[in-house]
């Protein structure tokens, strides 16, 4: 589904969610991932893009994707979630009755397969000094982060290859940077350019759009890693539970900086939590499924999940998130969801 | 029979090796950039003003570029819209809200202001202002935040040495965040 936020055609900035209402499973079909375009999509021609890599190399370089095609090719499953998901949650107040796919539909799981970015700055041989590259898009508006050079030469990749088939139009054909565990805009869609550097541009997207403010009023920026976060998609905001008796608990949990270790629930407002079944493989820097039986007594509940990764990062509490951020600053919103549930069954979005 | 076999599957796995390429080998296809496309290629700014091309502008054709192309969306003075998305770029102060944030006073470097002007604005037609109205409306952008005088202009060599206040709050996370895992 297809969101156009209200601008009365005078910004190009479009967004769509993933339903992860529908979703069972760490892998969203591609044509539901979502999207948030800042310039719209443009229609490129495969045969007339070419990747360029220049800047403090020994040999400026430039690729096809026909190219890159024959490099070994390497990547995996992970999740890509967009630096303001869940920003209805940071931003207001009070919680706004919306449901899940509005709430935390700005994240998505794909396997994604490409050329190791490493493979193609060695190609055009590093200088000893370089330490940032900036990476630029071919969309209307040349989209651009600076990127640190480390986790170039890590776990990046020139991504072709979205779930099985070539990557669809809304994400960067015929290529994209793909940047395991880091904020969505920074896997620049339909790659064109990395200018290997020394320092920061301090690009638009990096100057405010995706930095936050802290309570003081200052400004971080560069906040690359999406945090450890976790959400019970059944049920959820927007559904309605038939009758008391067995449910399921299933939900999506994550974190940037490596894999999931545990999850655990509760539905009495985090008094006492129990651990979550983790189902299915638990792997790095991806959506990984949890479940745990579960019987409504017919009573109000308030349900909640907290995720914990390899790293002892804990998913904060709203009260806890929100005391490190100024009012109203909405990006990287990783706390605990609160699911409260009625006597008539229906889901609904609390704080 | 079977020690022929073996001995066949032996002489296969000895071609299969020989053919191995390293795990660092790729087919190497990537051409050199001829110069003359190389030149044009970089429209990145960076703070100290690399990357900004000669010229200049004055706050007064700033004026007109604004009321001409940026106006109708981000208001007379500046004021935006966020409930719109629509950025505010004149502000008054550190940032007081998280979200009601303007360019002025949170962007560290006004090279950053040139450089997404020359890229991405206005959004329906892009790349079209010349040098010298990128100048000049970067120019009044930064009168409009009190940073530059109604006489003032700026230039290749003077945009660097603009003072942004948000130079003295603004940190990176990932470098605290890399110090830590």
């Amino acid at each position: 589904m297809r969101k156009i936020f209200p601008q009365n055609e005078k910004s190009t900035l479009t967004a769509s969610f993933t339903p992860l209402h529908n979703q069972k499973g760490i892998i969203t079909p591609s044509g539901l991932h979502f999207g948030a375009h800042h310039s719209g999509v443009p229609e490129i021609d495969p045969e007339m893009h070419e990747l360029f890599i220049h800047g403090m190399t020994d040999r400026p370089l430039k690729f096809t994707a026909s190219d890159l095609m024959r490099y070994p090719l390497s990547g995996g499953i992970n999740f890509l979630e967009c630096g303001g998901n869940s920003a209805p949650q940071g931003y207001y107040p009070e919680a706004q009755p919306m449901p899940l796919q509005y709430l935390h539909g700005l994240v998505s799981g794909s396997e994604w397969i490409g050329v190791p970015v490493k493979l193609l700055l060695q190609e055009a041989g590093l200088n000893p000094k370089a330490k940032w590259v900036i990476a630029e898009g071919a969309d209307a508006g040349s989209l651009a982060r600076s990127i640190p050079l480390q986790k170039l030469l890590d776990d990046a990749i020139i991504a072709l290859y979205q779930n099985g088939e070539r990557l669809r139009p809304a994400q960067g054909y015929p290529m994209r940077l793909f940047l395991p565990g880091w904020e969505g805009n920074t896997s620049i869609k339909w790659l064109r350019r990395l200018e290997v550097t020394d320092r920061p541009a301090y690009t638009r997207e990096e100057s405010r759009h995706y930095s936050e403010t802290l309570a003081d009023g200052s400004i971080e920026g560069f906040s690359m890693y999406m945090g450890v976060k976790s959400v019970i998609t059944h049920p959820s905001a927007g559904q309605v539970l038939p009758d008391k008796g067995y449910y399921q608990v299933n939900g999506l949990a994550w974190s940037g900086f490596g894999k999931i270790s545990r999850v655990e629930v509760s539905d009495d407002g985090g008094k006492n939590w129990v651990p979550a079944e983790l189902e299915g493989p638990v792997l790095n820097k991806s959506l990984t499924r949890f479940t745990l039986p579960w019987g409504w007594d017919g009573s109000p509940v308030r349900l909640q999940s907290r995720a914990f990764d390899e790293w002892d990062n804990v998913q904060p509490t709203h009260e806890a998130w929100k005391s490190r951020y100024l009012e109203g600053s909405r990006n990287h919103y990783n706390a605990i969801q609160t699911w409260y549930i009625d006597a008539q069954g229906a889901v609904s979005n609390v704080f | 029979m079977s020690s022929n076999k073996h001995a066949l599957f032996v002489i296969a796995l000895g071609i299969l090796a020989a053919n191995v390429a390293s795990a660092d080998d790729t087919p190497k296809l990537g051409q050199t950039i001829p110069p003359e496309e190389l030149a044009g290629l970089s429209t990145t700014v960076y703070p100290d003003g690399e990357g900004l091309p000669p010229g200049g502008g004055t706050v007064e054709q700033g004026k007109v570029v604004y009321e001409d192309q940026c106006l109708i969306c981000h208001g007379e003075n500046g004021e935006g819209d966020m409930s719109m998305y629509i950025p505010i770029l004149a502000g008054n102060g550190k940032p007081d809200h998280g979200f009601h944030w303007s360019t002025g006073y949170s962007w560290p470097y006004a090279t950053s202001i040139f450089e997404y002007v020359r890229t991405a604005m206005p959004p329906f037609n892009p790349k079209e202002l010349s040098t010298e109205e990128i100048y000049a409306v970067t120019a009044y952008i930064l009168y409009m935040n009190g940073f530059l005088p109604e006489n003032g202009e700026v230039s290749q060599s003077t945009l660097p040495k603009v003072k942004m206040p948000a130079q003295d709050y603004i940190s990176s996370k990932w470098e605290k965040e890399e110090s830590q895992h």
